[in-house]
């Protein structure tokens, strides 16, 4: 979990640790199976440690504490930087492009074998995606972000045709 | 179980000598009962002929097509008519849904054609409309239906008369993801309650929520595999994205 | 400049690349044209070859004619009151007296009537008959009116049987002073003989003698005296003079000679109704054609004008051209109507024998030719202008992607197929689908059976004046009745290229549809029999519709009492309409069907 993401969570207002997680949820839908509940308060740790986020504590009877956190100044000029950023993150495809080429200079596999091998892994993935976008009801925040997988995917396929043609059209 | 259809050495070729097309070259192809298979490919590759040829729209130049337990390629254009009548329903890349008609009669035009009660045909497509979400839109007409809901109302009406195996042709060629989403989860449906479905499709994310996937390349089946349960693991899903 | 060259480019490019549609829509403009240009030319002809008569004739102004009292004979002292006629005051010149009967005449086993008007060797002063052939009376023999004698097939040398002996014919001439065969008797005839009375009479000249000679108690002698005015105009007031004081009893019976060019021209005016008539029919028929056509081309059209609005054409210049390239085929096609009247029209409008002079293509004035061009481009204008308007409208988008009008909704014809077998299924809803083109069918079809049943009728009724059987032939009724089957023929034939267009049209309209039917189990025979239907729908109604509307348009339109055509007629021209609709159907259907589905729904997706 980035710690813009939860530092841009507490932009709106000052909120607990708890309502901060089910956002995050709302907004990932079945992929928040990944996310680790337990990393959120993690998060906030650090961040607090860093001096961008402060915390007030407040007794409940008969519960456990609850902590309310809240941006610093200098938080609040961490969130305005990471919006205004534009690095995104690299599909990498070198690996496996050296991968193909590698197999095939040293003859120890059929790069068209792993093309296919691998289309495989990605069909099945895509399948899964979207598979997942199928389940989510329409108009949820997460379809749009399944669409976003779906369509990563999809665009790999597209570039394992691409390798395919190639390494299957030398003789 | 007997197939549903069965291709035996299909042959399809257009043109003479030096412009022979070789559309499908030698093809065996089977489909079970209650299977839903998608044919893929690039385009050209003789994936909609294959499907013609299935539906009877068009005859081999050698070899057997099986549908329903019948053997087609030899029979007359009446007969095949009627096989299509009673055996096949066709999904359309676009729709060919017919324009003075609403959706309604739309769906029911092929119960009526085969001889159905206007009462039962129309009892029997409001069912279906109704299943497939447009119950408030069975008295539109198809200039005023999304591109998503044209192509559910054409699935309706290739249903209607409870065929042996639906056949579709790039149903999601002219969709957009939402209602590409819409559509395949409407398969979904059909495949749960045992409809056999064969899609053909370029489209790697309407293919991939199939449990078999047929390549075809040149006329010829270049791989045939059907894909493992899947348990959906969002964290894989996640893997080497955007989150980390 | 430039513009106006890249226009008359696709101009030519669309008429060459459509030359088929392009020839039968000339053909249908041209006919209608023809037709017209001979409606006008003759409307030209009425009064011109009388007029020519009557000068070299020196005709009469009043023609007199004395009757004798029923069962009397007229003596000499009668003919005193023909001599007052002619000293009454405004009468320039007068002709002598010439005694006038009725006797059989018989040649080539044809029978008629001849009146025989004995006449003096000498010419008169008034009423000069002009030889044509042979010589004037005098001695043996006598002198046919043309007319008759084309009819009795006699000319100059044979021999005839007049009254009781054999006569030569010795001369053939024509006359302004009385109507020729068959209207001689509209000036006045005694025809008591049971078996004449039916029978139209020709006039023969002879000797007074014979003429005397030949009359009988039944037929007796009457007198005719022709008289000339110093002012002709004032003839009928010369005539009415005399006869407006109650029955010419013992007095002469006057007849202005605006009577006798009346009965001259009457022939002529038939055939110009008739013509009229049927060129108002064909240039409907090629009213509906152009729409059927406009309209069946505006898919494809629309796609080119919006090809060319995307290339950054105006909505102008678009309309412009599209009006240009149909106003051409219509210049070219009045051009070529024109030309073919003015060939045509002397040959298929003879003027009766019993006139001098001949029907010219001369005759056609610009104003005329101006007018048959203005009808046709008329035609196109109203025929394209919605279509052109719309096309010019269309957003260019749209007309690039879609293309043509969408296809009506009935709602009550689909609910109703509903119930049917698939053939009427399919078949009423593609009719209802173009309900704008099922008219025209109709239309088309109402108005060649319209033209055929007044045709039927008109034939029936001239039958009927024809009843006298072994007489001699009746020109101006063969000659109506060549006119009148040549423009049912044509009626048909425009009645057909319409049917041929409008199958054309539906056949490519419904060919998705079809296409889509049978991908949902219509079998060939039942999509071709749904395309037949769709035809044969609106063409039976307008069977029908042509059938009432010209039984009532002859009632309305004809004078005297009309005489019904047999009933089998009828049925036979109904039947055979329905043999040729079914026919011109049945092709373009038939190829429909047997299309592969996979082309058919290829070819029309959008």
């Amino acid at each position: 979990m980035q710690r813009e993401v939860v530092l841009a969570l507490l932009a709106k207002e000052p909120s607990h640790g708890y309502e901060l997680r089910a956002r995050t949820e709302r907004a990932l839908g079945p992929l928040a199976a990944g996310f680790n509940a337990g990393q959120m308060y993690v998060t906030l740790g650090r961040l607090e440690q860093s001096g961008l986020v402060t915390s007030t504590r407040e007794a409940v009877a008969e519960r456990p504490e609850r902590r309310t956190y809240e941006l610093t100044a200098a938080g609040r000029e961490r969130v305005e930087e990471w919006l205004t950023d534009v690095t995104w993150p690299r599909p990498d495809l070198t690996d496996f492009h050296l991968k193909l080429v590698v197999a095939a200079a040293g003859r120890l596999a059929d790069p068209v074998e792993l093309v296919s091998a691998q289309r495989r892994e990605l069909v099945r993935r895509l399948r899964d995606a979207q598979r997942a976008a199928m389940d989510e009801p329409d108009g949820s925040d997460a379809s749009l972000l399944l669409e976003g997988v779906v369509l990563r995917i999809e665009a790999d396929l597209t570039w394992l045709d691409a390798c395919e043609r190639v390494w299957g059209g030398a003789p | 179980m007997s197939p549903v259809v069965r291709m035996i050495g299909v042959c399809k070729h257009f043109g003479k000598g030096e412009a022979l097309v070789r559309a499908v070259d030698s093809l065996d192809f089977e489909v079970s009962e209650g299977e839903a298979v998608m044919v893929t490919g690039p385009s050209g590759c003789g994936k909609s002929t294959l499907l013609q040829l299935m539906g009877g729209l068009d005859l081999p130049t050698a070899g057997e097509v099986w549908v329903g337990g019948r053997r087609i390629d030899r029979t007359s254009e009446r007969a095949r008519a009627r096989l299509r009548r009673e055996h096949v329903g066709f999904v359309f890349q676009d729709f060919h849904l017919m324009d003075e008609l609403t959706a309604l009669e739309n769906v029911e035009l092929p119960a009526l054609l085969a001889g159905t009660s206007t009462g039962r045909a129309r009892r029997r497509a409001s069912a279906l409309l109704e299943e497939m979400g447009l119950a408030d839109r069975g008295h539109h007409r198809p200039a005023q239906l999304s591109g998503g809901q044209k192509q559910r109302v054409a699935i309706a009406r290739a249903v209607v008369n409870r065929p042996t195996v639906l056949l579709a042709d790039e149903p999601t060629g002219n969709l957009d993801s939402v209602a590409t989403t819409e559509v395949l989860r409407l398969f979904d449906t059909l495949r749960a309650n045992g409809q056999t479905l064969v899609v053909v499709t370029h489209d790697q994310r309407t293919a991939a929520t199939a449990e078999r996937i047929v390549s075809l390349r040149d006329g010829a089946i270049v791989e045939d595999h059907i894909l493992a349960p899947s348990t959906v693991n969002a964290a894989d899903l996640l893997s080497g994205e955007a989150l980390t | 400049m430039s513009r106006i060259r890249l226009g008359a480019r696709l101009v030519g490019a669309d008429l060459r690349r459509r030359s088929a549609e392009t020839l039968l829509l000339l053909l249908a403009l041209s006919v209608a044209a023809t037709t017209l240009t001979i409606g006008l030319v003759l409307h030209g002809q009425t009064g011109a070859p009388y007029a020519l008569t009557r000068n070299r004739t020196a005709g009469p102004d009043v023609v007199a004619l004395l009757f004798p009292a029923p069962g009397k004979t007229l003596t000499a002292g009668d003919l005193s009151s023909l001599k007052a006629e002619a000293a009454r005051p405004g009468v320039a010149a007068s002709s002598r007296a010439f005694p006038t009967t009725w006797a059989p005449i018989g040649a080539h086993g044809v029978n008629g009537v001849a009146q025989v008007q004995g006449r003096d060797l000498a010419a008169s002063s008034v009423d000069r008959p002009e030889v044509i052939d042979g010589r004037w009376v005098g001695g043996r023999g006598v002198v046919v009116e043309r007319a008759f004698a084309q009819a009795m097939g006699v000319t100059v040398g044979e021999m005839v049987a007049l009254g009781r002996r054999q006569v030569r014919v010795v001369g053939i001439a024509v006359s302004a002073a009385l109507p020729p065969y068959p209207q001689l008797c509209t000036v006045g005839c005694i025809l008591d003989r049971p078996d004449w009375f039916s029978a139209q009479p020709g006039l023969v000249w002879t000797t007074r003698h014979r003429a005397v000679a030949l009359a009988s108690p039944s037929e007796p002698v009457v007198w005719f005296e022709y008289l000339k005015l110093h002012h002709p105009d004032a003839a009928r007031a010369f005539a009415s003079a005399s006869t407006s004081n109650g029955p010419p009893q013992g007095r002469p019976q006057l007849t202005p000679w605006q009577d006798i060019a009346g009965r001259q021209a009457e022939q002529l005016a038939n055939e110009r109704v008739a013509v009229v008539f049927g060129s108002t029919l064909l240039i409907m028929l090629a009213l509906a054609t152009l729409i059927v056509l406009v309209g069946g081309r505006m898919t494809d059209e629309v796609r080119r004008v919006g090809m060319l609005k995307a290339a950054g054409a105006t909505p102008g210049f678009v309309t412009r051209l599209l009006l240009v390239s149909y106003l051409s085929i219509g210049l070219l096609g009045a051009a070529l109507g024109i030309a073919a009247g003015r060939l045509l029209a002397p040959r298929l409008v003879t003027l009766s024998a019993g006139l001098l002079g001949h029907v010219g293509a001369t005759t056609l004035s610009m104003a005329q030719a101006f007018t048959v061009t203005a009808c046709v481009l008329a035609v196109v204008v109203l025929a394209c202008a919605v279509p052109a308007w719309r096309a010019a409208r269309t957003s260019t988008l749209q007309a690039l992607t879609d293309g043509g009008r969408p296809p009506r909704r009935n709602r009550l014809l689909v609910a109703v197929s509903a119930t049917m077998p698939t053939p009427a299924l399919l078949g009423l809803r593609l009719a209802g689908r173009r309900p704008r083109r099922a008219v025209l069918t109709t239309l088309s079809v109402a108005v060649a059976v319209c033209g055929a049943v007044v045709v039927l009728y008109a034939q029936a009724s001239l039958n009927a004046d024809r009843t006298h059987a072994g007489g001699p032939a009746d020109p101006q009724a063969a000659q109506l009745h060549t006119v009148t089957t040549t423009l049912t023929l044509l009626l048909a034939v425009m009645a057909a290229v319409n049917l041929l267009f409008v199958t054309r049209a539906n056949a490519a309209d419904a060919r998705h549809t079809l296409a889509v039917a049978r991908a949902l189990g219509a079998s060939p025979a039942e999509s071709a029999a749904a395309l037949g239907l769709a035809q044969l729908i609106p063409a039976l109604t307008g069977l029908v519709l042509g059938l009432v509307t010209g039984v009532l348009l002859f009632h309305t339109l004809s004078s005297s009492d009309p005489v019904a055509p047999p009933t089998a007629h009828l049925i036979a021209m109904a039947i055979l309409t329905v043999i040729l609709v079914a026919a011109l159907t049945a092709g373009p259907a038939r190829v429909e069907a047997l299309r592969p589905i996979s082309k058919s729904l290829r070819d029309t997706s959008r």
